[in-house]
Formats: structure tokens, sequence, C-alpha cells
């Protein structure tokens, strides 16, 4: 569709002649380098190890050596964005565990999908036993007839319309990280990806969990709560792994 | 990829410095017409290029660094509306149908090139990024939708919004 058949040509053509006069550049305030310089070096402050001579030495003449560069030569697994994901995924851990607990309390099936997609024989609380809800795919316990649990595969329950919203909201958000990091992952250094690696791969069983436990006890607000956070965790990784080192970056 | 990017990526200001001063000029006009007064222009300039240097590591080669900055700059925009719009609770930025003239209160002048440039600031923020990056910045539909995560079909509704009311403000 033509959108400017719907105009005047000669108006059109008027805006279009203004547009053309208007400046491509435009100078910025003499201190906006101040300032964007400040931001800058006031986010990279750290608390760094005291550098011994030799590795002033190793510096290449060349080159500046920012902070950057030095907080490179620490070792990977001391610096401060390390130390961030292992937390981030520490508190997976810890939310999973939580997720375990309520489920358990609520007298629910606590079956957990694994990395195949298949949850394994579930344990039989001694309330009447619901249906989990599995990843795509994947299979649940069914509600079992007799004290053996059989593996069927059933379609996943509709979550309530405030809970999916989250999910919406948030997966959305992640999936275009996901791809920067995807994008990236060749050029990042092998210890630090790992590290990211492992962190995600936490976050996500908390998330998969949280998910399930939402289907049997859908108003559940602690664990709503939960899932929340462990999405909030989980974008804050994913932004921070935009600053994990890279390998040399020449061809 | 240019040298200065290289050194850039790896942590030198000085190198992230001379990006600066290539493209600053450019990226400012930008930001100046997105933003509604020189104040947001100049906080929007500095996030811009605060948050290119956290993003820096992104930046593949694949496209000019003047887009790169360009989709920076979109972004940044869009998010910073985002927020605003969330603490005033108004409508969706790239959906707003909104709009009140009330702004411009007489038709600006013809051949006036500042008046235009207020035009331009008067427009509700969906259609103003979407004039500005296609008609000043010369965008495609889909470049435009690709950078601001704004489906296509919106922006070319957007734009035609803002050009009809530029054209009636110009006559």
């Amino acid at each position: 569709m033509n959108d400017e058949r719907e105009f005047d040509e000669a108006q059109l053509q008027l805006l279009r002649d203004k547009v053309k006069e208007l400046p491509t550049e435009v100078a910025p305030a003499s201190v906006s380098w101040t300032n964007i310089r400040d931001r800058i070096e006031s986010s990279r402050v750290r608390t760094l190890p005291t550098l011994t001579g030799a590795a002033q030495d190793d510096a290449t003449p060349s080159e500046t050596v920012s902070n950057a560069v030095v907080e490179s030569r620490i070792q990977w697994w001391r610096k401060p964005r390390t130390v961030t994901l292992i937390a981030a995924s520490l508190f997976a851990v810890v939310t999973s565990a939580v997720i375990m607990r309520e489920r358990d309390e609520q007298g629910v099936v606590t079956a957990t999908a694994g990395d195949n997609g298949r949850v394994p024989e579930a344990r039989v609380s001694e309330s009447p036993v619901t249906v989990a809800e599995a990843q795509s795919g994947g299979t649940v316990s069914a509600p079992p007839q007799s004290a053996r649990d059989t593996t069927v595969a059933v379609p996943p329950r509709r979550l309530t319309l405030p809970v999916a919203q989250i999910f919406a909201q948030y997966s959305a958000a992640t999936l275009d990280l996901t791809r920067d990091l995807d994008a990236r992952r060749s050029r990042l250094q092998p210890e630090a990806l790992a590290v990211l690696d492992s962190c995600l791969h936490t976050i996500d069983q908390a998330i998969q969990e949280s998910r399930a436990a939402l289907t049997d006890a859908p108003d559940n607000a602690t664990i709503i709560g939960l899932l929340q956070v462990t999405y909030k965790q989980k974008l804050d990784l994913l932004r921070r792994a935009a600053d994990l080192p890279t390998v040399s970056l020449q061809d | 990829m240019t040298e200065d990017v290289a050194r850039a990526q790896r942590g030198d200001m000085q190198a992230f410095e001379r990006i600066y001063q290539q493209h600053a000029g450019r990226v400012n006009a930008l930001c100046r017409r997105l933003a509604t007064d020189v104040n947001r222009a100049d906080e929007l300039l500095q996030d811009v290029f605060v948050r290119a240097w956290e993003k820096l590591q992104s930046f593949r080669g694949e496209s000019s660094l003047e887009s790169w900055l360009h989709r920076v700059t979109v972004n940044v925009f869009l998010a910073a509306e985002r927020g605003d719009k969330r603490r005033r609770a108004h409508e969706d930025v790239a959906d707003d149908d909104s709009y009140e003239l009330s702004a411009i209160t007489a038709p600006v002048e013809v051949g006036d090139r500042i008046d235009l440039e207020r035009a331009i600031a008067a427009l509700p923020p969906g259609a103003r990024m979407a004039f500005v990056m296609h008609d000043i910045e010369g965008y495609s539909h889909d470049e435009i939708a690709a950078m601001s995560g704004i489906a296509a079909a919106t922006v070319r509704v957007q734009l035609h919004r803002a050009r009809r009311h530029l054209m009636e403000a110009l006559t």
C-alpha cells in the first residue's frame, strides 16, 4: 500500500523540502562527553586488588591501560560480574527449594521435569494427586489409579491470566537478550561462558518448577512472587552477560 | 570494524571518546528530534553513549557503526518513553491514538526550519519516532521495526499520522 497516495502531492513535497533543510548534525553540549565519561567510570569503580609491578609491566606499551584492561587480568572467578552470576544461580537454587516445599505443603505431586523433558516417577502425596504441567513435548504423571505412577502425555493446563501475562512479558524480554548472547557465544571467554550457562540452566530449572507448581496452585502468591523474582534474576543475568569479557577480536 | 571500535570494545576509553567525537553530531541531531526539548535531548544523548559503551561488545560490524548507534538511540528513547508512560499511566507509546494539536497554537511559517522542528517535537512519541527515523534519517519501515521492536504495520500507521499532522501544521 502506498501511504503517500492519500496526501496532496504538493503538500507532501513541501514537507519533504522542509525536511531536506534540516541539519544532519547538531553539535552536542560541551559538557556532554565529560558527563558520559564520568558515568562510565563511576560504573566501573570496583574494589580491585593492588596491582603488582609485574602486572603493570605486562601491559602493552601501545595500549592505554584502562580499568577494564586491568580488571581483565584478575582471575575470572574473582570478578564482581562472576560473583553476581554465581549469586544469581544460588538464588535460583534457593527459589527451587522453596517451590518444592510449597508444593509439598499443598500436597501436590512433586514431579519435576528432567533435562529431557520427561517426568520421572513422582512421589505420591497423602492427598489426592493432581496433574503437574510438563514442558511442551514432555510427559507428566497422570492421576494414578494405583500407588504406582504411570507417565502419559497430557496437554498443559491453562494458567490464570495474570500469570500468563507475567510469562509473556518476561519471555519477550529475555528472548532478545538471549539472541544477543547466542550471537556472541563464540567470542566469549570459555570460563565466563561456562559459569553463565550453569547459572542460566539453574535459573531456567527454577522457572520451570515454578510454572509447574502454578498449574496446581495458580493463586499461590508465594510461588507467583518467586516466579517474578526468578524471571527478573534471569533478565539481570542476561543483561550482565553483555559485559562478559571476550577473547581476542583480531581476525 | 575500525580499530577504534575494537580498542573501545577492549575497554579503551580514549578510543571510545574518538568514536563519540566522530558520531556525536549525528546522534545528537537524532536525539534532538526524538526528544521534546533540549534538556531531554542532552540526557538522551548521554544515555545513548553510556548504553553504547555497555553494549559495544554486541557490535559485530555487520552494519555501520552509525546505524548501530541509531538503533541504540531508538531503544534508549523508547525505553525512556515507556518508563515515563508507566509513571503517567498513559496508553502504549506504539499504539497511542490520542493526539492534540494544542501544542501548536498557530500554523508554522512556510520556510521556517525551526518551526518544523517544533512541529516534530509536538508529535506523539510513536509518530515522532516513525517520522524522524523514516523521513529524516532514511530508514525503511522494516528497518525501523527491527530497531524498535514495533511492528512494521504500526510504523506505517504512525508515519502516516505524523505526515498528516505536520502537513496540516505547515499549511
